[in-house]
């Protein structure tokens, strides 16, 4: 037992005085952190964007009735700027996006009116691929389809009438139809059926914490540097085999077993102490909620420290060299960091990548933080996820082992 | 001349049989790359977000013979284009949809209250859809209440031309008969399955190029800038990796050995960072055509490409070379590696280049970076920029190549003229 910790203590010891080891394990998952969290809460604060994207209308000279309407409409979202161009100037609206600071163009027929059922539908040009593009796409639709809506509903009310009443003329249709609209837009304000949003985060629980923009990258981060800190535990694995020092240790009466457990033993330390300074930085540092359930955290975190272990340890039987074992504990990074939604989260990704995705470790360890952080849920919650994470540790360390027990270096 | 190539042909021979050089240079980006392809939809039908499971609770209460309008929101959801994107479940109640949320089994939970049937049929009553969400989730909440309000609209619309109908009819003098209803509840009916279409028929939406964009087109571009920012930052990573002989040679002593041999240090240097030089081109072109072939992404006009690829390389090399002037030893190259390089990348916008709206001072970092200023010229390449909009980038990441290379030159040529 005493050999087992002199192991343990000596391999601690080696991690904790590598410079390597502090920028992996502690700076730069804060770093990140830091990094992300500004981004985030810098692309959903309003106030951090200078100015308001801007959508360029184009008219024609002929007048515009719905000009000033339209340009009400936009600005009344208080997500969009106007600026209105003559199409004489620019035959080609497209220019218009090289040679002026807008993020969409929306050109306007000659004589369109949002009533008029038979004529030239404007043209919206939008780079779909950008943030502030869907916005623009998003708000424009939104007010052309409320218009279209109440067009086609003053005009089913007035072709009724005329059905069972018919107008005389098609001048008194018309303005019998304007009236109609306008007393629609009126009762528009007091919509029958309304929509409601609501999250499933009890009303008992302090949501003061949900907001915060650090709630997807300290897990997300969390996830990806604990698996590449372990880049540097496992080398000092291969470093032993490397440099014959554990062929001495074998020479003593240590068995292979012992040697094993012992470097698995500190992998699982130094992880757990590397999650715990994170967790208290998330909370303390940027506001995540990781301390409304300490134990259901603590589970997670030794869980997530097993699976991590697992892998390290069977990263360092395996590969022959250092460069080997940055390799692998890169690829293992970007892998399971991507694979557990630790980058982006995976509500918006294929089907098959999905399907794929939640059953690895690392979006484990992400529904298990986030079951606690975000939504808020008890100790019970993060029993699955837990239980999944020590099933992938057992089959790490066997797999470990076996090809431990083959190498006879 | 012949010693300069037989010192660069000896690095590059090193640098591609190692398995660590494979690996960082070639297969993580291309993973990477991959991940985020396969995560998007790239190179199938797929759309990003489909089949997104959504609790359905119907509590709704007909009115007398009205039928049930619960039934219909159900209906409508099942239409062509919303069916492929959200699959209802019908569930008992409310604790079992927020249970289902709790569980992952379902994002979201649409509500249907009891009183909604006599809100769309009665007079003066108002009724609320209920959305309840899982808040880990941002995107499908908020597809949902857009195709939910398009929907609840339908309803507020039709129930809204009965008293615009009678108000007319009565101002004109008629009298609302039993004919005269049902040609309105039939209107009312075409008009709530008309008004779940999502787009309208009023507007055309095409791209800044003035063409009818396409999602798969969209999910290429998005693929093709992760794959830029990918590149970059592995193209600059093996720019280090690859300098890094120049320490390892010095420490094995093989340095000083060609340093006895009648060869001018200018000369070693000078095959030490063609080496370099040898390698990324190697690299990137092995990632164009493999991302073209594997991604399809079209890397724009050759011209402009070849200016790309030049500009990258040249500051990739003059910055691994610079970086490593500076270090006395290997063990001092693991921090580069993992820090310099990582922080460098950031600042310069590699992991975020999908991220819009970013706040103002990223912007003004990513200008401090030659990392930064490779991704500004790429995007241009990609989006098909003309030479005078890259001629900038362009210049600024060749200034900047000159700059780190007399740099690293001034410093080794001091620091081997010693031995």
């Amino acid at each position: 037992m005493r050999r087992l910790f002199d192991i343990v203590w000596k391999d601690i010891c080696q991690t904790v005085r590598s410079p390597m080891a502090a920028l992996f394990l502690l700076v730069m998952p804060l770093l990140f952190t830091t990094f992300f969290g500004l981004i985030f809460q810098g692309a959903a604060d309003e106030d951090a964007v200078s100015e308001k994207p801007v959508v360029a209308l184009v008219v024609g000279e002929e007048e515009t009735p719905i000009l000033n309407e339209l340009r009400s409409l936009i600005l009344e979202t208080g997500e969009l700027n106007v600026e209105v161009f003559a199409a004489s100037d620019y035959p080609d609206p497209c220019v218009l996006f090289e040679e002026q600071s807008v993020i969409a163009v929306l050109v306007l027929p000659e004589n369109f009116y949002f009533s008029l059922q038979e004529q030239i539908p404007a043209t919206l040009y939008v780079d779909e691929t950008s943030s502030e593009g869907q916005t623009a796409l998003y708000t424009i639709q939104h007010i052309f389809s409320q218009e279209q809506i109440l067009y086609s509903t003053s005009m089913a009310a007035m072709q009724a009438v005329d059905e069972q009443l018919p107008y005389s003329s098609d001048q008194e249709f018309q303005a019998a139809f304007e009236q109609v609209l306008a007393k629609a837009n009126q009762s528009w304000d007091e919509k029958a059926i309304t929509v409601s949003m609501e999250r499933t985060v009890s009303s008992a629980t302090d949501d003061f914490h949900i907001e915060s923009a650090y709630d997807q990258s300290s897990p997300g981060m969390l996830v990806q540097f604990t698996i590449s800190g372990l880049m540097g535990i496992a080398i000092i694995f291969v470093q032993e085999r490397r440099t014959k020092t554990m062929q001495r240790m074998l020479t003593t009466a240590t068995s292979r077993s012992t040697i094993l457990i012992a470097h698995s033993l500190s992998m699982f330390f130094i992880i757990v102490a590397q999650q715990i300074i994170l967790v208290l930085s998330g909370h303390f540092l940027f506001g995540v909620d990781y301390l409304r359930e300490p134990l259901a955290i603590l589970l997670v975190i030794v869980a997530f420290a097993l699976w991590v272990g697992g892998m390290g340890v069977l990263m360092g039987v395996t590969a022959k060299n250092e460069d080997q074992v940055v390799l692998f504990s890169l690829i293992a990074m970007f892998l399971f960091t991507a694979l557990g939604g630790a980058w982006f989260t995976l509500e918006g990704t294929s089907e098959t990548f999905y399907a794929i995705a939640r059953h690895t470790p690392g979006a484990q360890v992400m529904r298990g933080f986030q079951n606690i952080i975000v939504r808020k849920q008890g100790f019970s919650s993060v029993l699955e996820p837990v239980g999944m994470l020590f099933l992938y540790a057992i089959l790490f360390y066997i797999a470990a082992i076996l090809i431990f027990k083959k190498n006879k270096e | 001349m012949k010693k300069i190539f037989a010192i660069a042909s000896k690095d590059l021979l090193r640098s591609i049989r190692s398995l660590y050089f494979v690996g960082m240079s070639l297969v993580a980006p291309l993973l990477l790359a991959f991940l985020f392809s396969t995560a998007f939809g790239g190179g199938d039908d797929s759309t990003a977000i489909s089949n997104i499971a959504i609790a359905f609770v119907n509590q709704d209460v007909p009115v007398q013979s009205s039928p049930n309008h619960g039934e219909i929101v159900y209906q409508i959801f099942q239409t062509t284009g919303l069916k492929e994107m959200i699959t209802l479940h019908d569930v008992a109640n409310e604790a079992q949809a927020v249970n289902g949320i709790n569980e992952q089994e379902f994002s979201a939970a649409l509500i249907v209250p009891a009183d909604f049937s006599q809100a769309v049929m009665e007079e003066g009553q108002t009724a609320q859809l209920r959305i309840i969400y899982d808040p880990a989730k941002s995107i499908t909440p908020q597809i949902l209440e857009a195709i939910t309000t398009t929907v609840a609209d339908g309803f507020s619309s039709s129930k809204m031309m009965i008293p615009l109908a009678m108000e007319e009819l009565q101002r004109r003098g008629g009298q609302a008969d039993e004919q005269f209803y049902s040609k309105l509840v039939e209107r009312i009916t075409s008009q709530s399955q008309k008004s779940s279409g999502v787009a309208t028929s009023m507007l055309t939406v095409l791209n800044p190029q003035g063409q009818e964009g396409e999602v798969n087109d969209q999910v290429q571009q998005i693929i093709s800038i992760i794959m830029v920012g990918m590149m970059i930052f592995f193209v600059f990573y093996t720019g280090a990796a690859t300098s890094e002989s120049l320490l390892q040679e010095e420490e094995t002593g093989t340095l000083a050995r060609k340093f006895v041999s009648p060869t001018r240090v200018r000369d070693i240097l000078a095959g030490k960072f063609l080496g370099v030089l040898i390698t990324l081109i190697i690299q990137i072109c092995v990632l164009l055509v493999l991302s073209s072939l594997v991604f399809y992404i079209q890397w724009g006009e050759p011209g402009k490409l070849v200016l790309a690829v030049v500009a990258l390389i040249t500051s990739a090399t003059g910055f691994g070379l610079f970086l490593m002037s500076l270090l006395r030893d290997t063990r001092q190259t693991g921090i580069v590696f993992g820090g310099v390089m990582t922080i460098t990348g950031m600042l310069g916008g590699l992991f975020t280049s999908t991220i819009q709206n970013m706040p103002g001072f990223m912007e003004i970092l990513k200008k401090l970076t030659p990392q930064g200023w490779a991704l500004e010229l790429w995007q241009l390449v990609l989006a098909g920029a003309s030479y005078q909009q890259i001629l900038l980038p362009f210049s600024v990441l060749l200034g900047m190549a000159v700059v780190f290379f007399c740099i690293a030159n001034f410093r080794f040529q001091r620091r081997f003229a010693r031995k």
